[in-house]
């Protein structure tokens, strides 16, 4: 079936098998393979994109329910922030588990920085407890999770001085 | 894993909706946060996908005379931030995990009816009415009795869940969810919504939702019963809670002992009546 959709802001057309996972177009028709596949059983989040600006499993969808609607995966999210807020090349979040050792073997932190990125585009300045519950959906084997939560605390702060969510957006209008 | 092949169609009415589900091997695709595991495991091999997301006619909250209209397709990350009553906001908020809350939908969750579905039991305190629609019918069925057994309720195939109209909250009326979680999974290993009302120091409306602990969810109606023109003491509490477990087969896996699992829901149970109760003092 004929399937549009945008990617990482740009237009993308294909014909797809109805039973396309969105995780294995992104892969292996896009060759966008920075989003990653942990598990079986929609658990481990690794394959967290951003659809429409929310975090969601893209094993755990069919391609053709993003038919027109808006992805991005992490390839792409340092497009969304204007450049003088990035840090060499890369989107606050990224920077942030780079700079907190927020990662070991890195194959969780696509995703976590995605599902990071859905939390503080609607909690700004989350709590340490608050930020342990928002990434509940992403699993890592290395790290013990306690520099990923420095990562996106501190990411936290980045944003709010550069006034923006991590969409990009201006604060005011932010957090929907 | 990939699924069995299938056809897909995205109607945008409810009527066009119908007529696909009423082909053989149709089933209805909502959120897919349920549907898409079993898809990949091909324990579901469906012909006919129909993607219920545009349909208008399924989304959105509405209130007027009757009370509250909450439409199949609202997400679970809608409900936990703005459901009219909190022990909806709070089952909604400890359902899955971020991602999944961003696609799941009410309707979903509740045709699916896994046994430790966590929306269930909130609807079940609530006394919700579920809105189905099939071919040239439209019926309204009290939540309590429709879930059946294991995925299985008093919807037909050819059928669609169209929403679920909830009272709306009157001044002293309060309500709650507690679940303990099974660590790897997070599903209930036992769940409990609880809503109360007080009129003068009286209670005159209950309702109390098991989750996690039968081979359904189900309305604990005796121990709710229990609580009517009582003053919610503790002595009542723990009066209704003897009332809990009449009657249902409680599991045992590997998960929780039956006896531990029953223990379990009554510690619930007592939480989310202690903290509806609290709500409904205001
Ligand atoms: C990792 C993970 C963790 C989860 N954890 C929990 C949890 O802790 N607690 C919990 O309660 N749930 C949990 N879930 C399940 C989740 O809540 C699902 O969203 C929900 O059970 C189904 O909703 P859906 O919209 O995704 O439905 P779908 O998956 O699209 O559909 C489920 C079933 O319902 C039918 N259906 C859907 N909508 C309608 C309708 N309007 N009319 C008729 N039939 C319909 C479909 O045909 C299908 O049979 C989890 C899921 C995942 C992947
Ligand atoms: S690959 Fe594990 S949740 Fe998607
Ligand atoms: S860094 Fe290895 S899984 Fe998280």
């Amino acid at each position: 079936m004929q399937l549009e959709l945008k990617v990482n802001g740009r237009q993308v057309r294909r014909d797809v098998e109805p039973r396309t996972l969105l995780v294995d177009l992104l892969r292996d028709e896009l060759a966008l393979t920075g989003t990653k596949v942990g598990c079986d059983t929609s658990q481990c989040g690794a394959c967290t994109v951003l659809l429409d600006g929310h975090a969601v499993k893209s094993c755990n969808m069919l391609a053709l329910q993003a038919q027109g609607r808006d992805v991005v995966t992490i390839e792409g999210l340092k497009d969304l922030v204007p450049e003088e807020v990035r840090e060499g090349g890369l989107h606050p979040l990224q920077a942030a588990f780079w700079n907190e050792d927020g990662l070991q073997c890195g194959y969780c932190t696509p995703g976590m920085i995605l599902s990071a990125c859905d939390l503080l585009s609607g909690n700004p300045n989350p709590s340490e407890d608050e930020v342990r519950h928002g990434i509940e959906g992403n699993i890592c084997r290395c790290t013990g999770y306690q520099p990923i939560v420095f990562a996106v605390r501190k990411a936290a702060g980045v944003l709010a001085e550069a006034g923006i969510d991590p969409l990009g957006r201006p604060r005011q209008e932010a957090g929907r | 894993m990939i699924p069995a092949a299938f056809r897909y169609e995205r109607p945008a009415t409810i009527d066009e909706a119908l007529a696909l589900l009423a082909q053989p091997e149709a089933k209805a695709l909502a959120g897919g946060q349920s549907l898409l595991p079993l898809l990949r495991l091909r324990m579901a091999e469906p012909e006919l996908l129909v993607d219920l997301q545009d349909i208008a006619d399924l989304q959105g909250v509405r209130h007027d005379a009757n009370g509250i209209w909450v439409g199949a397709l609202v997400r679970h990350a809608e409900l936990a931030q703005s459901a009219p009553w909190r022990v909806l906001r709070e089952a909604a908020e400890a359902t899955g995990d971020r991602q999944v809350r961003r696609l799941g939908t009410i309707g979903g969750a509740t045709a699916h009816a896994d046994p430790a579905g966590d929306l269930p039991a909130a609807l079940l305190a609530l006394h919700a009415v579920v809105e189905v629609v099939g071919p040239g019918r439209r019926r309204e069925l009290p939540i309590d009795g429709f879930f059946l057994g294991p995925l299985t309720t008093e919807l037909a195939p050819e059928e669609l869940l169209a929403g679920l109209r909830l009272p709306q909250p009157k001044p002293g009326a309060g309500s709650s969810y507690r679940k303990l979680r099974q660590k790897a999974s997070g599903f209930a290993v036992a769940g409990v919504g609880a809503m109360v009302r007080m009129e003068s120091g009286r209670c005159v409306e209950a309702g109390i939702g098991v989750t996690g602990v039968g081979l359904a969810p189900y309305a604990a109606a005796a121990a709710s019963g229990r609580l009517l023109g009582s003053g919610l003491e503790t002595t009542d509490f723990e009066a209704a809670l003897e009332l809990l477990l009449d009657g249902v087969d409680v599991q045992d896996d590997g998960y929780a002992s039956a006896d531990y699992r029953g223990r379990m829901c009554r510690l619930c149970a007592l939480e989310a009546l202690e903290s509806a109760k609290a709500e409904a003092l205001g």
